[in-house]
């Protein structure tokens, strides 16, 4: 108890002695505060870029096929066109920020028509970044609807050509419903708008992880800064029998309170960004403090040395968020990844406070308190290593 | 001299157990990235109600092949809860008379689709559900269009569309112009090559604490001022080097590995980068705790404006010039084969040291 009372003493001194801990998180939050901003000012305009060089036609079919691409909902919402000649491919792809470059023969429409289907290229910048493979996945789509459509007509006029009836008149009539069908595809789907977790959506979480990140950074910071022990400091503990468990509980509990204190300019920054009437960042926030206390606890029992710890816990952290879909969609996540994240304090605390808001948390807190302990329980022992290790 | 300094500071920086714990993490880092690399995307989940209506049936079948982890559920309410908590991230409602209004015509709002407000991947997403079924439902459409005209060769129509199905080519032909991974497997790649170098930039500065506490300590004051700043380099450069192997071993566990050529002059100037960087660095610290203050700011701002993740030079192109000024960004660009990045990272790391020297000078004469 007494050791415990030392802990949150020195840290609260420290909290307001140490000017450069101030200045450090002060300019942090204002970076991602910013980054904040930047990212819901342009949620909207941000969009994959993709560059279209149209053959040399007749002008009414090519306005027409630029009508057609652009007036697609998926290149509406996801796309930005950029038209431009097929000499400066490696210039667009290299250095003009198109995530691919799609060159449509001269020819391409004749075939489609008769069923030749000369290929368009798609060049893509990278067949393994996020926006290459949601290009592929998109023009996959396409292709398939437009071969889908053409193999209806072909088969429609075949059936008529081997019968009595008029093979123009009937070839007209099969084109007209297809394309009425793709151009009417919108119409089919009704949408109706479901928010998760009381307005958390995937760039409020990217926003309050970025938080988080913070806040992991924070406490490992901390544990380093603050926690400078030597051989010396554990060969007094162990002289007034302090146990691991002891020293692994006041660390997590001086560094929650640590991290509470630093809530504070991290609410602010939601209040002038918008976020915080959503009651789930808040709980975001809650959970991440504890959950990154113990990983900080953990951390520090491992490390001896600030630099290495705060190193090791950026490094750490931003593994974290990647793989709660932080930085990208988990959709591109490998299964297995996908299952061990849960079990990471960033995803876990997301996890947990969807959970809460959905009324149906019960599972997850046990959850999350059982992560909480099994990273308590392995600084408990690394702390009793060290503790021994000063006796002798 | 030098191999003296350099035998010196190796010994001083791997006798210590930070520092070896530290290339057992990053060693340790490029195997969970490389597996996290590897294997088939989960796809984004996506829930379905469940129908009596084979055509859905078959839809739903379909859908399983393609970028969406499909969940089907019995219940609606089951359905929507689960999109609330963020288990699926998309949910799909059929018309319980979907095929017999698609038969019709009557297409219209005939499939339901619940999602987050603003998921600008939902359209696409769409796209995809219509792909299929259409390619479901052309059969259907194609007997009643027949039947409606009078022609009795339905059965022949449907034999022709399956051949054509079959037959016709794709639209599309890909090439990929650079390739981290192998085309077959659907998981976008964790930036091996990105994290590592940025984490190559951190060690680098991170000796600087090592340099820094010799300094206080007064191990330099014995030598000339040109010898301080060989040692200097060294103390940076040594572990540096070493950290980039691990980053060519986690490049090689990865089979990102490209040309020799493109990865020995990109890794050249990485090494050449760094060290310089940091040369300059410790010439404008005071002491070594400063270091720990910088190093998470220098790791924000290295992954935020290197084209780790995202390039953010793409949205706001004079970013670039600030991007460019971290060792990281001209070697991602460098080792697509970009050689303008190589010469203008070459130009940025002769420009660090002299910054170094000029202000390890300017420190000289005001002790003088």
């Amino acid at each position: 108890m007494a050791l415990l009372k030392t802990e949150i003493k020195k840290t609260l001194k420290a909290v307001f002695r140490f000017l450069k801990m101030a200045v450090l998180m002060i300019a942090l939050t204002a970076l991602l505060a910013a980054g904040a901003f930047v990212m819901l000012d342009t949620e909207e305009d941000v969009k994959i870029r993709i560059a279209v060089t149209l053959p040399e036609i007749d002008e009414s079919i090519g306005g027409l096929l630029i009508t057609s691409l652009e007036g697609m909902d998926s290149v509406k919402d996801a796309l930005e066109i950029v038209y431009a000649d097929e000499s400066e491919d490696e210039k667009l792809l290299k250095q003009g920020g198109v995530s691919a470059h799609i060159v449509v023969p001269d020819n391409f429409l004749n075939s489609v028509l008769n069923g030749q289907n000369v290929s368009a290229q798609v060049r893509l910048k990278n067949g393994s970044s996020i926006e290459c493979m949601l290009i592929k996945t998109g023009f996959e789509s396409a292709s398939e609807i437009l071969k889908a459509s053409q193999s209806g007509v072909f088969a429609i006029y075949d059936a008529a050509k081997s019968g009595t009836e008029s093979d123009k008149e009937i070839l007209d009539d099969a084109n007209a419903m297809f394309l009425e069908l793709v151009f009417t595809r919108g119409t089919m789907f009704k949408v109706k708008k479901v928010s998760m977790t009381g307005n958390l959506s995937v760039t409020d979480f990217v926003v309050s992880a970025s938080f988080v990140l913070l806040l992991a950074l924070l406490s490992v910071s901390y544990i380093g800064m603050f926690g400078r022990e030597n051989k010396d400091f554990y060969k007094r503990l162990s002289a007034f029998s302090v146990s691991g468990i002891e020293l692994a509980f006041s660390k997590f509990v001086s560094c929650a309170c640590l991290l509470l204190i630093c809530t504070i300019p991290v609410v602010l920054t939601l209040v002038l960004t918008g976020l915080i009437y959503k009651a789930s960042v808040a709980f975001l926030l809650i959970f991440a403090v504890f959950s990154c206390s113990a990983f900080a606890a953990l951390l520090g029992a491992l490390t001896e040395n600030k630099t290495v710890a705060v190193l090791l816990g950026f490094l750490l952290a931003v593994v974290f968020l990647f793989m709660a879909g932080g930085i990208m969609p988990e959709a591109f996540l490998p299964s297995w990844a996908l299952r061990a994240s849960g079990c990471l304090p960033i995803a876990s605390s997301l996890t947990l406070t969807r959970s809460i808001v959905s009324y149906s948390g019960e599972y997850q807190v046990l959850k999350e308190i059982i992560l909480t302990l099994v990273m308590l329980t392995l600084a408990s022992v690394c702390y009793s290593f060290k503790l021994r290790r000063g006796k002798l | 001299m030098i191999f003296k300094w350099s035998k010196a500071y190796f010994k001083r920086y791997f006798m210590r157990p930070s520092m070896l714990i530290l290339l057992a993490v990053m060693l340790a880092l490029s195997f969970v990235f490389t597996f996290l690399s590897k294997g088939e995307a989960s796809g984004f989940p996506c829930g379905v109600l469940s129908s009596q209506d084979e055509n859905v049936n078959n839809i739903i079948a379909s859908l399983e092949g393609t970028l969406l982890n499909v969940n089907i559920y019995d219940d609606e309410e089951e359905m929507l809860s689960a999109l609330k908590r963020g288990e699926i991230r998309y949910a799909y409602a059929f018309d319980d008379e979907f095929s017999a209004k698609y038969e019709k015509g009557e297409r219209r709002n005939t499939i339901i689709r619940f999602s987050n407000p603003d998921d600008v991947f939902a359209s696409l997403i769409d796209e995809i559900v219509f792909s299929k079924v259409l390619s479901v439902c052309s059969e259907m459409s194609i007997e009643s269009f027949l039947s409606e005209k009078g022609v009795s060769t339905i059965n022949e129509a449907l034999v022709y569309f399956d051949s054509y199905n079959n037959t016709l080519g794709d639209v599309f032909e890909y090439e990929i112009l650079s390739q981290d991974k192998k085309p077959s497997e659907a998981s976008a790649a964790f930036p091996v090559r990105g994290v590592m170098s940025v984490l190559v930039m951190a060690v680098s500065l991170f000796t600087l604490k090592t340099l820094l506490t010799d300094e206080e300590r007064g191990l330099f004051k014995r030598l000339s001022d040109g010898r301080k700043n060989i040692v200097r380099l060294i103390a940076i450069f040594v572990p540096t080097c070493v950290f980039i192997l691990a980053l060519l071993l986690a490049l090689i566990i990865n089979g990102t590995f490209t040309a020799l050529y493109i990865e020995v002059l990109s890794i050249l100037l990485l090494l050449i980068s760094c060290t310089s960087c940091a040369y300059f660095i410790s010439s404008l610290m005071k002491n070594a705790d400063s270091v720990a203050l910088i190093l998470p700011a220098s790791l924000l701002f290295s992954l935020a404006l290197c084209p780790v993740f995202f390039d953010v030079s793409s949205l706001f192109s004079p970013m670039k010039y600030v991007s460019a000024l971290l060792p990281p960004y001209c070697y991602i660009y460098a080792s697509g084969g970009d050689m303008t990045s190589l010469l203008y990272g070459l130009g940025i790391s002769i420009l660090y040291f002299l910054g170094g020297k000029i202000v390890y000078s300017l420190q000289g004469t005001k002790r003088g």
